[in-house]
């Protein structure tokens, strides 16, 4: 895969995840954060609502995330949700 | 440095393992004062109802409120249902005995069959589990690695077939909230209950929070946290057994761990919730309520800085989640007229 088509899978993650956020969760949608921004931190998503990106990333990206997989460094922020399913995908 | 900043510094107290102990003669006389006021003045009633489930903070609710009304003005109220352990109701009987307060006994199960509780719970768990059954066990839980990682709080489902097998898996949200919201009923209903009995007694409802499960959300909107007055909210769990010993609370009561005993597979209040012994959990809420630096934290109860950064991380998480089970009902402009 050369740097283009990298970067573009990347955007395409990031923006799906951001979707989703933005569709389930109304404040998102009110809130200028970052990328990178910790979305618990920012009260963006609480614990059931982050059960509903689990969901959505598993069915989305045809994947599944095994419980020792759920701990902030792979899903505090958009920016790390697109590291780990980048990481997942590269593992097929 | 200036003169805020010394205030402050000179003002904040130093962390040890003694920081909870508590003058439980004092505590206690305190405290009545508050019920005797609330109940009386306040809010003008006659008594008060405490729904007592053999568990250590409504044992210490209904002592206090005997303490401060006097026996003939308190009704111990045991709500049972199909899940509870039979052992709570032998535990809520030796208080209730050990106090000499009117009891009254309503098994709430039927009406939780009425309101679908168990049916509605079941269909969700169904899903995760199709081999699932009446006859099985179950309960929810949390990750129990909150040391070891930074975790989300993530619930699972764990089944036991009659014949002892085990099977866990994470919950998807539609069957969690299913879940949740089935087995709210039974909290619910409970106060449905309490309120009757209030009412025709023309008492107070005693809630009967610490200050870890009115802190970290760790009640039912419109269930247990429906109350007229909540007396020991604002003492650590820690503090709560040294007012039962001291109320002389039936050694078999402090003997018990804290249990949710709200699923029918045994599960414990840190399993369901806290993810660390209680006396673990109240010094370093403590802690970070007053402010104390993790290092420091760490290196008082043996665990490393970044252990201990992870806990107080739950406990801010916690409160985010549900800082909306305290809010009272919002209005689109004030009504000036009531308070």
């Amino acid at each position: 895969m050369n740097q283009t088509t990298m970067k573009s899978t990347t955007d395409s993650i990031s923006r799906s995840i951001q979707n989703c956020i933005h569709q389930n969760f109304p404040r998102a949608k009110q809130q200028n954060y970052s990328m990178s921004a910790d979305l618990f931190e920012s009260g963006i998503i609480d614990s059931l609502g982050f059960l509903t990106i689990i969901s959505f990333i598993e069915q989305h990206f045809n994947t599944t995330i095994s419980d020792v997989d759920v701990v902030p460094e792979n899903f505090a922020s958009i920016k790390a949700m697109t590291g780990y399913v980048e990481r997942k995908l590269n593992q097929r | 440095m200036t003169e805020a900043t010394h205030k402050i510094k000179s003002n904040k107290k130093p962390f040890h393992s003694d920081v909870l102990k508590i003058d439980a003669t004092e505590e206690t006389k305190k405290i009545t004062a508050a019920i005797q006021e609330n109940v009386y003045d306040v809010l003008n009633k006659q008594g008060a109802v405490v729904a007592t489930s053999g568990g250590i903070d409504s044992s210490v609710t209904v002592a206090l409120a005997t303490r401060a009304l006097g026996k003939e003005r308190v009704l111990a109220l045991c709500l049972p249902e199909r899940d509870s352990r039979a052992e709570s109701k032998s535990l809520a009987d030796l208080v209730i005995e050990n106090l000499g307060v009117e009891s009254i006994t309503e098994n709430i199960g039927p009406v939780l069959d009425a309101f679908g509780c168990y049916q509605r719970r079941d269909e969700a768990v169904k899903r995760v589990f199709p081999e699932y059954t009446s006859d099985y066990k179950l309960k929810i839980t949390l990750p129990q690695n909150l040391l070891e990682t930074g975790r989300i709080n993530v619930y699972s489902l764990t089944i036991e077939s009659p014949d002892g097998e085990q099977k866990s898996k994470r919950l998807p949200p539609r069957e969690l909230l299913q879940i949740i919201a089935a087995t709210n009923h039974k909290q619910r209903t409970r106060k449905q209950f309490e309120y009757y009995h209030a009412d025709r007694l023309n008492y107070v409802v005693l809630g009967t929070p610490n200050r870890l499960e009115y802190d970290q959300g760790f009640f039912v909107k419109g269930g247990d946290g429906l109350a007229d007055f909540k007396p020991i909210a604002h003492l650590y769990k820690t503090q709560v057994y040294a007012l039962a010993e001291y109320l002389e609370i039936p050694e078999e009561v402090l003997a018990q761990k804290p249990t949710t005993d709200t699923y029918s597979l045994s599960q414990t209040q840190e399993e369901f919730y806290f993810s660390l012994p209680y006396h673990e959990m109240d010094l370093v809420l403590w802690a970070h309520n007053h402010n104390i630096n993790a290092s420091e934290v760490a290196k008082k109860m043996g665990y490393t800085t970044e252990q201990i950064e992870r806990v107080y991380a739950d406990i801010e998480q916690k409160r985010r989640t549900t800082a909306y089970l305290h809010q009272h009902a919002l209005l689109t402009e004030p009504v000036l007229e009531i308070a």
